[in-house]
């Protein structure tokens, strides 16, 4: 519909670009708005500091971490040296003295044998094995087989042990002392096979003709490790003339190693240049029981660490180095110690590196963890800070959202204020432009203004704006009976804001019948109220929510003043013609000329193909009766005892009420089938069918309204649906006395599909029902269907009387 | 020993070619069980609407086959294509009508012209149809001119019209349609007796239209295609 922009029209498009913001750039305070790049950099520099803070912070920890470890590596070093050197002093300090010892029985004996030069060394045994700690026992061998050997007890004295072979005998004999050197037995053990000249000590010293050390060995007397330190004499001429050697068990060493404290869980330990242990850190690592056992290698401990510090000594030879075994880092010092008598020994010290640089990862972890701790506390403080920055941003758009919608419809309202004040006032186009105006001003899909007819049964709808279409109707009424509650909350003359109209008991019939067929569910009704008694309604339909809705009602309630003070000093019926257009039947052109005449040709040809001819049935046929069918609630839904009434459930009240509203009709015909009521009215003459059917629509009224008073009062939902034809019913008389008349077929079945399919508690006719009692009755259409029965029908939906 | 009975519709690793809520391709393995109902979910209405045209040989799969009474689709051509989607009956788009011929003639001018039952026949299955989903008959104007209520309703008669062998429903808004619960299980439980197969593609497991429906088996189309699920 093409029409001259009017004021309210121009003010609408200034409104559109300012909702839109398409006008921005001229306008003063969206001129003055913040760019958006500068927006999200004000949000996003509290972050990039937070992100920047964390990773000076990680940086910082790292640095301390690495420099700590470089420094904790350096000291673990040094720490390593010192343990090697003292390692070392300890082995000299341990063994000199017993070196210095033997050195001076050597001299004593001067080269003689045992016989000769035994009581000599005995006596020297005697007084200075007490002063030398680590060794045990003194030996003094000749090649005869001869042998001394003084030995400690368990009573801290000394005991001699004497074999002497000359003469071709054998005579073992023991000299027992207490520990003030007191003899206190002497025995002979003739079982004792003891030969000097198989011990390790003997052979290493003649073989190798000079002060020998044998490796760690299990003692035969004492049972316990130990290593034997054994110096041979020769004569002149090369002949071997003795072998002294003294006894050093090793168990004190193995406590000094046991007791080094290297880091956490490192070890010392003694090992030959062959890589065979000479004493190791524990008190049980050889065996007490098996003398023939030899002292393990280093891989043969089952030490996986040790077996790899074996083959990389093996291949790289001695010195410092870290390996690298499974996710462990080892250090590995192998310092070789040079004996008094030229024996290498190394002293190989094992510990992971973590005993030394653990405590730096784990104070740097700590660190990093309170740092990290901090920086979230400062990065939820910022976050905090931000957040709220943006709710302020939020709650200012919002505020200058609400300002410039309530400034429009302010000025929006100003311009109808000014179309209404001219002579046409609001009508006409004015009225069109107030219903753009409302509609632009408020965002909503569509605004209408409705008028109640004088007799307050039905509000016709005056103008009714489609934004998504941009045109106008008018015409379109609301009829009392169809929405009583609607009309009741109106007559109060309160607004209504229905945000979910569907689920709101005064917008409920509204929704079913108009709203919801639209797509419109949220609806605002400002009643049009003068001297104290509603005339109209403004229906603003979907209106916007939210910041631009602020001061929707108030707006609202502002123009329905506005309405009321014109349509008070409007001409009566001014705006009439629209609302008597759409009361009127459709055009002549789109209605079949007489529907009933064309039910009748298709059920004479329906006859015909069945071997019946019409004209027959005459006397067994009413041609034109008014049927109206109640298909009753669903059976579960009223078995209840009604609460206001003596019947045993609510299906015997309902059935009691609608007969005595049956009776009251002047219904010719009335049964009840099944869960359908089935009410007639016909009778011989043609002509009364126009007076026929408004009994049966009158009844039909009737029932509707007294079932939704029991849906009330009840506080239920009965699901029934009526349906209401006129047409031919067979009619049947059953020989009774006196006889009673039953109805069926043809318009009876017709009324009955049309009940079934009917809307809830909404009354469907057919359109020969229509065409006879459109004059009296507000139908509604419903769309056009083909039935068997009767071919194509337009189908409505009787709302109430005119 | 007898054979089990072929799957009247049978999707064998077939694959979409995009999905819309879906980055990976999907394979679908379905085999629908004459006499059967299965009810599949699919979030996305344009991806529901890619499946019912991959099980009604609309589209080409980009991999896979789907064979319908045992033919794969691809294997024939566009006539007998057209002769075999015949015996399917598609409840689909019930908002999507023809704007040059009513309501009535675009629900029963298949079964006019391509059948040859007896217009009265067809007519009275039809009104039987109309009447079962809440219609007096079947609407006879125009789409425009025709409640929605109705073009919904009409599309299940159309959909059920000609006791097809297979029939495939896929509608949002017939999903939300509470009354359609009732007429749907009826004509379901008519099609299922008579030995028809009924796909239901639904957005969701508790679609109100669906509820009355008890289906022989229940998947969820997912990223890695079908998934069997539990209707709860």
């Amino acid at each position: 519909m093409a029409r001259t922009p009017k004021p309210a029209s121009r003010t609408m498009t200034r409104v559109v670009a300012a909702f839109s913001g398409a006008g921005r750039p001229n306008s003063g305070r969206a001129g003055l708005a913040e760019p958006s790049w500068r927006i999200w950099l004000r949000r996003a520099l509290p972050v990039v500091g937070v992100v920047a803070v964390l990773a000076l912070v990680s940086a910082i920890a790292y640095y301390v971490y690495d420099s700590n470890r470089r420094g904790a590596i350096v000291l673990s070093n040094d720490l390593i040296t010192a343990i090697d050197r003292r390692v070392a002093v300890q082995m000299q300090a341990y063994l000199a003295p017993a070196q210095q010892f033997l050195e001076l029985a050597v001299a004593a004996t001067h080269g003689r044998d045992v016989a000769d030069g035994g009581a000599e060394a005995e006596r020297l045994a005697l007084s200075a094995l007490a002063t030398v700690g680590p060794v045990t026992g003194f030996s003094y061998a000749d090649p005869g087989g001869n042998f001394q050997f003084v030995v400690r007890n368990e009573q801290g004295g000394y005991d001699t042990k004497t074999i002497d072979v000359r003469d071709g005998g054998r005579r073992v004999t023991w000299v027992r002392r207490d520990a003030a050197g007191k003899v206190i037995a002497t025995e002979t053990d003739p079982a004792d096979t003891f030969d000097p000249r198989t011990r390790p000590w003997y052979q290493g010293a003649e073989q190798s003709k000079q002060p020998f050390w044998t490796p760690t060995y299990l003692f035969f007397t004492v049972k316990k490790p130990g290593i034997s330190f054994a110096i041979p004499t020769y004569d002149a001429e090369g002949k071997l003339q003795n072998v002294l050697s003294v006894d050093i068990e090793l168990a004190t060493l193995c406590v000094f190693l046991k007791q080094l404290g290297i880091g956490v869980s490192g070890k010392a330990l003694i090992i030959d240049n062959q890589g065979r242990i000479v004493a190791y850190p524990s008190d049980d690592w050889l065996p007490a029981d098996r003398p023939d056992v030899a002292t393990p290698m280093l891989d043969e401990l089952g030490d996986p660490v040790l077996t790899r510090v074996y083959n990389r000594l093996r291949v790289e030879g001695y010195g410092r180095q870290v390996l690298d075994i499974g996710e462990r880092r080892i250090i590995v010092s192998s310092e070789p110690v040079k004996m008094l008598t030229g024996r290498n020994w190394v002293v190989l010290i094992v510990v992971p590196e973590t005993d030394f640089v653990g405590f730096v990862v784990d104070s740097g972890w700590a660190a990093l963890v309170m740092s990290i701790i901090i920086v979230l506390i400062v990065a939820a403080l910022t976050g905090l800070m931000a957040w709220r920055s943006v709710l302020a941003d939020r709650r200012a758009a919002a505020a200058a959202t609400r300002q410039q919608a309530l400034e429009l419809r302010t000025q929006a309202f100003v311009d109808l204020a000014q179309g209404a004040a001219t002579d046409e006032g609001l009508a006409g186009e004015n009225l069109q432009g107030a219903t753009e105006s409302a509609a632009t001003a408020c965002d909503a899909k569509r605004v209408a203004i409705w008028r109640f007819t004088s007799d307050r049964r039905a509000l016709v709808c005056e103008d009714c704006f489609d934004r998504a279409v941009d045109d106008h109707t008018a015409g379109l009424e609301f009829h009392r009976d169809e929405m009583p509650n609607l009309f009741a909350a109106l007559d109060k003359g309160t607004p209504i804001d229905a945000t979910d109209a569907g689920r709101d008991r005064r917008t409920a019939e509204l929704f079913t019948t108009y709203l919801q067929p639209l797509g419109l569910s949220r609806v605002y009704l400002a009643p049009i109220v003068a001297a104290g008694q509603t005339i109209g309604l403004l229906s603003v339909e979907d209106p916007r929510q939210g910041d631009r809705a602020a001061g929707l009602a108030t707006f609202c309630d502002a123009l329905s003043t506005l309405l009321a003070l014109r349509f008070t000093a409007a001409i009566p019926g001014s705006a009439a013609p629209a609302a008597v257009a759409a009361a009127l039947p459709p055009p002549a052109e789109e209605r079949p000329p007489d529907s009933f005449l064309q039910r009748q040709a298709r059920l004479e040809r329906t006859l015909l193909q069945q071997g019946a001819v019409l004209e027959e049935l005459r006397e067994a046929s009413v041609d034109r009766a008014a049927v109206g069918v109640v298909k009753l609630p669903t059976w579960t839904s009223v078995t209840q005892k009604p609460s206001d009434s003596e019947q045993r459930t609510a299906m015997d009240a309902i059935v009691q009420e609608l007969s005595l509203s049956i009776e009251k009709s002047g219904a010719t015909y009335a049964a009840l089938l099944d869960d359908q009521i089935v009410v007639a009215a016909f009778s011989a003459h043609a002509d009364s069918i126009g007076e026929n059917a408004r009994c049966v629509a009158t009844a039909l009224l009737a029932l509707r309204d007294r079932l939704i008073t029991f849906e009330d009062d009840w506080g239920t939902n009965l699901d029934f649906r009526l349906a209401l034809d006129v047409g031919t019913v067979m009619v049947s008389t059953v020989g009774t006395e006196p006889p009673t008349r039953t109805l069926w077929g043809g318009a009876l079945g017709v009324a009955k599909v049309l009940a079934a399919a009917a809307g809830r508690r909404s009354i469907a006719a057919s359109e020969t029902a229509y065409e006879v009692l459109s004059e009296d009755f507000l139908f509604r259409a419903r769309g056009s269907y083909f039935l068997p029965e009767t071919g194509t029908m337009r189908t409505f939906v009787m709302v109430g009387r005119t | 020993m007898a054979r089990p009975a072929r799957p009247i519709l049978s999707l064998q690793a077939a694959t979409f070619g995009e999905r819309q809520l879906s980055t990976t391709t999907t394979r679908i393995d379905l085999e629908l069980p004459r006499g059967g109902i299965t009810l599949v979910q699919v979030d996305d209405e344009i991806d529901a609407a890619a499946l019912v045209d991959l099980c009604i040989g609309l589209t080409a799969p980009t991999d896979g086959r789907v064979r319908f009474l045992g033919v794969d689709w691809q294997s024939r051509g566009p006539r007998e294509q057209l002769m075999r989607r015949r015996r399917i009956g598609t409840v689909v788009q019930t908002h999507v009508w023809p704007a040059h011929m009513n309501v009535f003639d675009a629900v029963l001018v298949a079964r006019f012209y391509h059948f040859d039952r007896p217009r009265a026949e067809v007519i009275a299955e039809a009104t039987a149809l109309a009447r079962l989903f809440g219609l007096p008959g079947l609407p006879v104007g125009r789409r425009e001119t025709t409640p929605r209520r109705a073009l919904i309703r009409a599309a299940c008669v159309r959909g059920f019209l000609g006791a097809p062998d297979l029939v495939v429903v896929q509608d949002q808004a017939l999903e939300a349609t509470a009354d359609l619960a009732v007429p749907m299980a009826q004509a379901i439980a008519e099609a299922l007796d008579r030995g028809a197969t009924v796909l239901w593609i639904v957005e969701s497991l508790a679609a109100e239209a669906a509820r009355f429906v008890t289906p022989d088996q229940v998947f969820r189309l997912g990223d890695q295609g079908l998934v069997q699920v539990r209707r709860r």
